[in-house]
């Protein structure tokens, strides 16, 4: 038998070995992952859902948890530039002078550009009208 | 585990047992009625976060801001108007501003510039807002130029980009010194845009704006309470928009959770029936159904709920920023604070899961007090 015969056959035996190691592992696989599966289904329906609402509660708690955290950040830099500028209005709206300063803005904004004009900027449709009391 | 423990478990596996077999129904129930929830709850939860995000950044705002009024529009300060005002008492600092608006046709924004007293720059040399910088592309080092009101162009150098956490107040701002200000606006030597004024106790607030508006008729003193009130009524106002486009959704909810909830159908009076016929008393039936309705309605409102905490405070809540926010060129790019109100999440719980739960056990009530023999020949 030639050099080349006896590594050929010495290639398959561990090609199958492989093969073989292969199958038994994902036959252990999906041994456990049926009797995972078996195990879920045996446990009782209540059992499921109570344990489901638990971990929707606990999402809850945890949300509480992040809120306590975020608040015991230190403070961003938006407070102390609002002091050391002393700005007055949040940059939401920037399109309009009247919307980018909302508080500042005079009483006939947004009908300011002549009178019945009407208003150019969506933004100021959803901001609520003066109120007439 | 006790007695009255172990009875609710079978309930509860009975109950689910009798779900299982309209599993289509009740998940199809259960999917409307967690998006019901995730919808009404991002709502609030942004809104809320907008809301204290806006009363956190603008209780540092100035206590009295006072402008003066020409036919109604604001108009520059003159000079000598702030020795009119004089000394009042409680004022701990008087201040003339100078600010303006530049809108820039290359990217179609407008900017808020403004000169800072607290932090002197050099001549020829500009702050600016982090959207801004975005939207021009530039960073500290570069050079921009403005064409003024005037047809004039001015150069200036960007010393610094403000950093991107402030954006929600700063996304626009261009900061610039006095002489670049007045030389870029043409802007009238002793004149100034506004005043604000410190005042230590806030008790002394409204009366120091009596006294201005008293000593100068042509004055208008806004209010830091004024402000916030006006933050706080926008975020309202859209709160309630987005719920009354949202109404027509909620009403349908509540036809079908009420027809859901309220009709039995034959097969669920035939099981009423049986279960009365072999020995349930009315109090275990409806103990049943309050598991049925209640499983449901709590699953719903944990699902929607915590869905709308995600999509509010780590998805930037992208499915309703344009209608809550605005409109803008210049967008700001801001992440709310996470904060749980006790009293919303109480509001939400009871206007979603209490209503449900009541449907869905007075027609069993009706239904497990009858004659097991009348239920079933029904």
């Amino acid at each position: 038998m030639s050099l080349r015969c006896v590594l050929a056959s010495l290639l398959r035996r561990q090609r199958l070995g492989v093969r073989r190691l292969r199958q038994g592992l994902a036959s252990q696989g999906l041994a456990s992952r049926r009797l995972a599966s078996q195990r879920l289904a045996s446990q009782r329906p209540s059992t499921l859902a109570l344990a489901g609402l638990a971990l929707g509660l606990a999402g809850l708690c945890a949300t509480g948890i992040e809120a306590g955290v975020q608040e015991r950040q230190p403070d961003p830099p938006s407070p102390a530039l609002v002091r050391e500028l002393g700005l007055t209005d949040l940059a939401l709206f920037t399109e309009a002078r009247y919307t980018r300063h909302l508080a500042l803005a005079d009483g006939h904004a947004p009908f300011q550009d002549h009178p019945m004009s009407f208003d150019h900027f969506p933004s100021a449709s959803l901001v609520a009208p003066p109120r007439h009391d | 585990m006790t007695d009255g423990f172990r009875r609710q478990r079978y309930l509860i596996d009975f109950s689910l047992a009798a779900m299982g077999r309209r599993k289509v129904r009740n998940l199809g129930l259960l999917a409307v009625y967690s998006l019901l929830v995730f919808v009404l709850a991002s709502v609030m939860l942004f809104t809320h976060g907008l809301r204290q995000e806006a009363k956190r950044v603008l209780a540092e705002s100035p206590e009295v801001i006072l402008q003066r009024l020409v036919a109604g529009r604001q108009d520059l300060i003159p000079p000598g108007y702030l020795e009119r005002i004089g000394r009042i008492r409680g004022v701990q600092k008087i201040q003339a501003r100078l600010w303006g608006y530049y809108y820039d046709p290359v990217v179609k924004a407008n900017y808020t510039f403004m000169v800072p007293e607290a932090r002197p720059l050099a001549a020829g040399e500009i702050v600016i807002g982090p959207a801004m910088a975005r939207e021009r592309g530039l960073v500290a080092g570069n050079l921009i130029s403005f064409r003024s009101y005037s047809g004039r162009l001015f150069t200036f150098k960007v010393a610094e980009v403000l950093p991107q956490a402030s954006e929600l107040m700063s996304a626009d701002l261009v900061l610039l010194g006095a002489g670049d200000f007045r030389a870029f606006f043409d802007f009238p030597a002793g004149h100034y845009t506004d005043i604000t004024l410190t005042v230590a106790n806030p008790l002394e607030v409204r009366n120091v704006a009596a006294k201005l508006a008293a000593a100068l008729p042509d004055a208008r003193p806004i209010l830091r309470e004024e402000v916030q009130r006006t933050y706080a009524a926008l975020f309202d106002w859209r709160e309630g928009m987005v719920l009354t486009v949202l109404s027509g959704a909620l009403l349908a909810f509540a036809i079908f959770a009420w027809d859901k909830a309220s009709g039995l159908s034959a097969e669920e009076r035939r099981e009423i029936g049986i279960l009365k016929a072999i020995g349930w008393e009315s109090g275990d039936v409806l103990r049943m159904k309050f598991w049925e309705g209640g499983l449901i309605s709590l699953a719903a409102f944990l699902l929607g709920y915590l869905a709308a905490w995600v999509h509010v405070f780590h998805l930037d809540g992208a499915l309703f920023r344009p209608v809550l926010q605005g409109w803008a060129v210049l967008y700001p790019h801001f992440r709310l604070t996470p904060e749980v109100d006790g009293l919303q999440l109480a509001t939400l719980f009871f206007f979603t899961v209490f209503p449900y739960t009541a449907a869905v056990l007075v027609p069993i009530w009706r239904a497990a007090i009858t004659d097991p023999d009348a239920v079933m020949r029904a």
